[in-house]
């Protein structure tokens, strides 16, 4: 039997505190798309994608009503291609771009992840041409992200990679001169790039993940911060000051309880979906990175446990207390 | 298993030791008690309890004793389980939560709308705090079109009587109260 208070806690999530699925990810294996014939190439990639992800976004849709849950957005992260296009030149891998960004409009997902490299210890000629075509394979497409992984703990850091990354960055921008280099939004650079990322534009399946699996993004600063406000407004609500006064273990157990319910929402929409699409359960990726909305921040969550300020929010003083939009959207 | 043979309820103002007294008589006459629901609304007690009583005559003086027993104040009654009586809607179980501001007539109204829906309460309770209204509620549904025309409905008469009204999946409340995850439905 479910406590009525635990289920006006989680209605209060959702309800009060905008609690959604940032994004459902399908990741997906496209290492056996591999040929050195472009046109099959790309073929065998749309092939796939629409193979395995046509019902994504409908059997969502049916998850989303049947818990009464929003999920904000639908999207896939394929293998990286500078490995599935081994061989390709630039000019093939733009092609491969814009495959992809086809492929993603025919499944209706709103971006596609993994036109990306890992180079953290050194570079292919394909890697290479990565690189070179990213800025026209960017600004060609809509829905394609890439991420570059210059770097891990265990090879270190390939400051040739780096060098290239900062210069693909600059002609990314370039390239998209009259959008205020908007483009770049889709371009990461990664130390420790994990293999299962369900968050763009860092998203791509990595090595050792099965070949189509679903992986899920949930949003968490704005339901501890609000939980944590409640702590403290309980706790400062009573007769007894001295005998109510929060220990570090009371909000650890807060934060805590939170996560709990919040990582659940993300596995039950998961599980149900992989069930559905009849794929394998991957993960629940727990973010904690802002998003526009007030108090959906961790520097927020920690100035409500006492800190005085987080972060450079002076800056923003100039606008009048708030974030320009072109942040904004960066910061999705 | 014996088969279940009569329904007891007790309503009574509420008082320490009256589950006691109930198991008290009910052992001392050799009667099976095959399940039991017991709450306490507004200070008074209620429970309904499923029998298996195999002398029919012990069954014939119960609820007279039994009102001897908890003392004055106390409604007893004991009816014969019928079998096969339910007409149960199979189909997912949801969760209806609904406050606001009290008005009369709310309940009447969600019942209504849920009934027209061909929804089942299997669990419903309704506490008025004041001038505030919460209404909790279990809800089995036989399809999942009725849950997308409950939930239009539900939505308006939300906004008629100013509720907040949610209905969501039982699993959902599963999942983030319990530790253990269950994969499926019927997974209890």
């Amino acid at each position: 039997m479910i406590r009525s208070d635990d289920i006006f806690e989680t209605i209060r999530m959702f309800q009060d505190e905008k609690l959604d699925v940032r994004t459902v990810t399908l990741g997906l294996n496209l290492d056996d798309c591999s040929s050195p014939v472009l046109a099959q190439l790309l073929d065998k990639i749309q092939a796939k994608i629409v193979g395995t992800a046509g019902n994504l976004v409908r059997a969502t849709r049916e998850v989303e009503r049947t818990f009464g849950i929003p999920v904000t957005n639908k999207r896939i992260a394929v293998s990286p291609i500078a490995r599935v296009a081994a061989g390709h030149g630039p000019d093939a891998l733009v092609k491969v771009a814009e495959r992809l960004d086809t492929s993603a409009a025919e499944v209706d997902v709103d971006l596609i992840g993994g036109f990306s490299a890992t180079v953290e210890k050194g570079m292919t000629p394909t890697e290479a041409a990565l690189f070179t075509c990213l800025p026209e394979a960017l600004s060609v497409t809509g829905r394609v992200c890439s991420a570059l992984s210059v770097a891990s703990s265990r090879a270190g850091i390939n400051m040739d990679a780096v060098l290239r990354a900062g210069q693909t960055i600059r002609d990314t921008a370039d390239a998209d001169r009259a959008n205020d280099g908007f483009v770049c939004a889709k371009l990461v650079v990664f130390a420790n790039i994990p293999e299962d990322n369900p968050f763009m534009a860092g998203a791509a399946h990595g090595v050792g993940e099965a070949d189509a699996v679903i992986n899920i993004g949930v949003s968490g600063p704005g339901v501890v911060h609000r939980a944590l406000q409640r702590l403290i407004e309980r706790a400062g609500s009573g007769t007894n000051a001295a005998e109510n006064r929060l220990t570090l273990a009371d909000i650890a157990e807060e934060i805590k309880v939170t996560a709990f319910r919040i990582t659940r929402v993300g596995e039950l929409i998961g599980r149900e979906l992989a069930q559905k699409l009849g794929l394998s359960f991957g993960i629940v990726d727990l973010s904690l990175a802002p998003t526009p909305q007030i108090g959906d921040s961790i520097g927020e969550i920690l100035e409500t446990m006492g800190i005085a300020k987080i972060g450079e929010s002076d800056r923003f003083v100039h606008f009048g207390g708030r974030i320009p939009a072109p942040l904004h959207s960066l910061r999705n | 298993m014996s088969p279940p043979s009569h329904i007891l309820t007790v309503l009574t103002p509420d008082r320490r030791g009256i589950i006691a007294t109930i198991m008290s008589l009910l052992d001392r006459k050799d009667i099976k008690v095959m399940e039991l629901s017991q709450t306490v609304v507004r200070d008074y007690f209620t429970i309904i309890l499923v029998l298996h009583c195999a002398n029919g005559s012990v069954a014939d003086a119960l609820a007279h004793e039994l009102e001897t027993a908890l003392s004055a104040g106390a409604r007893v009654t004991l009816v014969e389980y019928l079998s096969g009586r339910a007409q149960v809607t199979l189909g997912e179980r949801y969760i209806l939560t609904a406050s606001g501001d009290a008005s009369r007539g709310v309940v009447h109204a969600f019942a209504e709308i849920v009934a027209n829906r061909g929804g089942n309460f299997s669990d419903l309770s309704t506490r008025e705090d004041g001038e505030r209204l919460t209404i909790l509620a279990e809800i089995d549904l036989p399809s999942e079109d009725a849950l997308e025309q409950l939930q239009i409905d539900l939505e308006r008469a939300g906004t008629e009587t100013g509720l907040q009204v949610r209905l969501q999946h039982h699993r959902l409340f599963v999942a983030t109260n319990e530790v253990a995850f269950r994969r499926f439905a019927d997974d209890s």
